[in-house]
C-alpha cells in the first residue's frame, strides 16, 4: 500500500513551483499593498491576485483618488495619474473588493465607466450625476442593505419620478416588511407638495389612507403596505415661497397590512438623522425627548432654526 | 530497510501514561506508526498525533497493524527531505490533542526551507499547518516592491517567461524532428 508514495516526485523550493492553489491560499492572507505588488511582478501573478476578493472595510472613490480602509487597522491612500489610470484601478478594486461600505464622490463632468459587478453592503453616492448613481446601481450585486444618495452639494437632477418607481419595485417583487428607502430635499428640490401630488397620481389605484403625513398604499401581497411618511411639519398657509425654502425629509417603508395607525413609530428623528446628521440629531434616548415632539407640532417655519425646534404647536395634515 | 530509529520528542511520550486508580475504564494504549523521508530516518510517531495529517490518517485507520507490524512497514514519503519530515513531524506532536494557537512562532524563515515545508505540509494535507505556513509565505514579501518581491521569489518577468517558452518550443521542435528523421532512418 505505501510502497507507489516513493514514486512521487521531489520538490523543488521556489515560489515558482508551488502549486496554483497554494499560492492562492498565500495571496488570500496577504494585506492589500502586497497583492498589488505580487500583481506587477509578471503576468501570472497578476492573473491569481485578481482572482481573489478581498475584504475592504471602507472605500471611497474620486476620479482623482481613493482611500480604502481595512480592519482592523490597514488603511490605504492613491492618487491617480490620469482619467484612464482612474477608471482602470477603480475597476480593479471593485472587481476583487467586497465592502461594507462604498462611496463614491463623482462630480460634474467626470464619468467613471464601470464594467466590474459591485458587491458592497452600504453605497454612498455623495453629489454624483444621475449617470453615475444609474450606472453604479445596475452593477450592484445582492445583498445591499443601503443606499444612500446625498445630492445636496450642487447636484440637483434626480427625478422624482424614477424615486417614486421604488415603490413600483417593491409592489412588483413584493419586498420584505422593514425594506426603507428615505430622502430629502433641499431649497432646490421640488417641493414637498409637488412630491405628494405625484406620489398620489402614481398610485391612485393603491391609496389606503391619505392623512396628509402619512400615505398607505395597499400592494400586490395582501399582507404588505407601503407607507410614505413625511418627516417635519410645517404650516406654510398657502405661502409658497416658505415651503419652497424649507428641507423636508421623506421615508417610504414596507409594513404589515395588519399595522394600525396607533402603532406608527412617530419618531421621526431617528431616521432623519441617519440622512441629515449635520443638522439633525437622534434625541431619541434622551427620556425628555422633546425635539421629536416638538418637530411633530411645528407651527410655521420660523420655528427651524439651527435645528432648535418650537414646542407650541399643533398637528399639520398638509403636506 | 537500514534506518536509524529516533524516538518521539518529549512533547509525546512513547510510553503511554498510567490511569490514575480512581478511573472507571482502563485507558487504551497508544499506537504509534512509523514514517521516514528522502534520508531513511526512520521517525516513531503516534496515531494522536498523525491525526493532524488527513492523508496519513486516511492510510493508517484500515490498517489495524500491530506494533510489530506498524514497525516493519514504515510510511515511506521519499518526496519529503529528512529535516523537513522531521520538522512536520515534530510540529504534529506538539499540537496532539491541543487546540492550535492562531500563530506559530516555530516555523522556519528560511526560504527554501519554508517553501519545502508549504509543499510537504500540503502533500501530507495538515490543514492547520498549511495556513500557518502560508501566512508565514506571504509575511515574506510584506513591505515589498514588485521588484523586491521578484528577487525574493525568483519570479521571472514576463519577458524571462517569454523567452524560456519560446526557448522550450524551439527545443521541442528539435526533438520532434530528430525522433522524425531517426524514424525515417528506422524505415530504410
Amino acid at each position: 500500500m505505501t510502497e507507489n508514495l516513493s514514486n512521487d516526485p521531489i520538490y523543488n523550493t521556489n515560489w515558482c513551483d508551488v502549486p496554483k492553489e497554494i499560492k492562492l491560499k498565500c495571496i488570500k492572507t496577504m494585506e492589500f499593498k502586497e497583492r498589488l505588488s505580487l500583481r506587477c511582478t509578471a503576468k501570472t501573478e497578476r492573473s491569481l491576485v485578481d482572482s481573489q476578493k478581498i475584504k475592504i472595510f471602507c472605500g471611497r472613490f474620486y476620479m482623482s483618488h481613493f482611500q480604502l480602509n481595512f480592519l482592523p487597522i490597514e488603511s490605504m491612500f492613491r492618487s491617480f495619474k490620469n482619467s484612464d489610470e482612474a477608471v482602470e484601478f477603480t475597476n480593479y478594486i471593485l472587481k476583487i473588493g467586497v465592502f461594507r461600505f462604498i462611496d463614491f464622490h463623482y462630480h460634474d463632468l467626470e464619468a467613471m465607466n464601470f464594467t466590474e459587478q459591485i458587491s458592497a453592503e452600504c453605497i454612498s453616492f455623495h453629489s454624483s450625476e444621475n449617470k453615475t448613481v444609474v450606472d453604479v446601481l445596475q452593477k450592484l450585486k445582492a445583498g445591499v442593505k443601503s443606499i444612500m444618495i446625498n445630492a445636496k452639494e450642487g447636484i440637483n437632477d434626480y427625478a422624482f419620478d424614477e424615486i417614486l418607481a421604488i415603490s413600483h419595485m417593491w409592489i412588483n417583487e413584493d419586498s420584505e416588511i422593514g425594506t426603507i428607502f428615505q430622502l430629502s430635499r433641499t431649497y432646490q428640490g421640488p417641493r414637498p407638495s409637488e412630491f405628494q401630488r405625484i406620489f398620489l397620481e402614481h398610485f391612485t389605484d393603491h391609496i389606503v389612507s391619505n392623512t396628509g403625513k402619512r400615505i398607505r398604499i395597499r400592494t400586490n401581497n395582501p399582507d404588505h403596505h407601503i407607507l410614505l411618511e413625511r418627516g417635519l411639519d410645517y404650516n406654510f398657509d398657502d405661502d409658497d415661497e416658505r415651503e419652497v425654502c424649507c428641507d423636508q425629509f421623506f421615508r417610504l417603508i414596507v409594513i404589515s397590512a395588519e399595522m394600525k395607525e396607533s402603532e406608527y413609530d412617530d419618531k421621526c428623528m431617528k431616521w432623519i438623522c441617519v440622512i441629515d446628521s449635520e443638522n439633525y440629531s437622534d434625541y431619541d434616548d434622551d427620556p425628555d425627548a422633546y425635539v421629536n415632539e416638538y418637530l411633530e407640532n411645528i407651527e410655521n417655519d420660523d420655528q427651524v432654526e439651527n435645528g432648535e425646534l418650537n414646542p407650541n404647536v399643533e398637528d399639520d395634515d398638509d403636506w | 530497510m537500514s534506518s536509524t530509529e529516533q524516538g518521539t520528542s518529549s512533547a509525546a511520550p512513547a510510553e503511554p501514561t498510567t490511569a490514575p486508580e480512581s478511573a472507571a475504564a482502563p485507558e487504551v494504549p497508544e499506537s504509534f506508526y512509523y514514517v521516514h523521508g528522502k534520508d531513511k530516518v526512520v521517525h516513531k510517531v503516534s496515531a494522536g498525533a498523525l491525526q493532524h495529517s488527513a492523508l496519513i490518517h486516511g492510510m493508517i485507520s484500515n490498517l489495524g497493524y500491530t506494533e510489530e507490524q506498524a514497525k516493519a512497514n514504515p510510511f515511506p514519503f521519499e518526496n519529503i527531505d529528512g529535516d523537513i519530515l522531521q520538522m512536520v513531524v515534530d510540529w504534529c506532536n506538539q499540537h496532539k490533542g491541543k487546540p492550535t494557537p492562531p500563530e506559530d512562532t516555530n516555523l522556519p524563515k528560511q526560504k527554501e526551507k519554508l517553501f519545502d515545508l508549504v509543499l510537504a505540509v500540503n502533500y501530507l494535507e495538515i490543514k492547520e499547518l498549511l495556513t500557518y505556513c502560508c501566512k508565514q509565505v506571504a509575511m515574506m514579501v510584506k513591505g515589498k516592491s514588485p521588484e523586491e518581491i521578484r528577487e525574493i521569489w525568483m519570479i521571472p518577468t514576463d519577458a524571462e517567461d517569454e523567452a524560456a517558452e519560446k526557448e522550450a518550443k524551439k527545443r521541442a521542435g528539435k526533438e520532434a524532428a530528430g525522433e522524425t528523421a531517426a524514424a525515417a532512418g528506422d524505415a530504410k
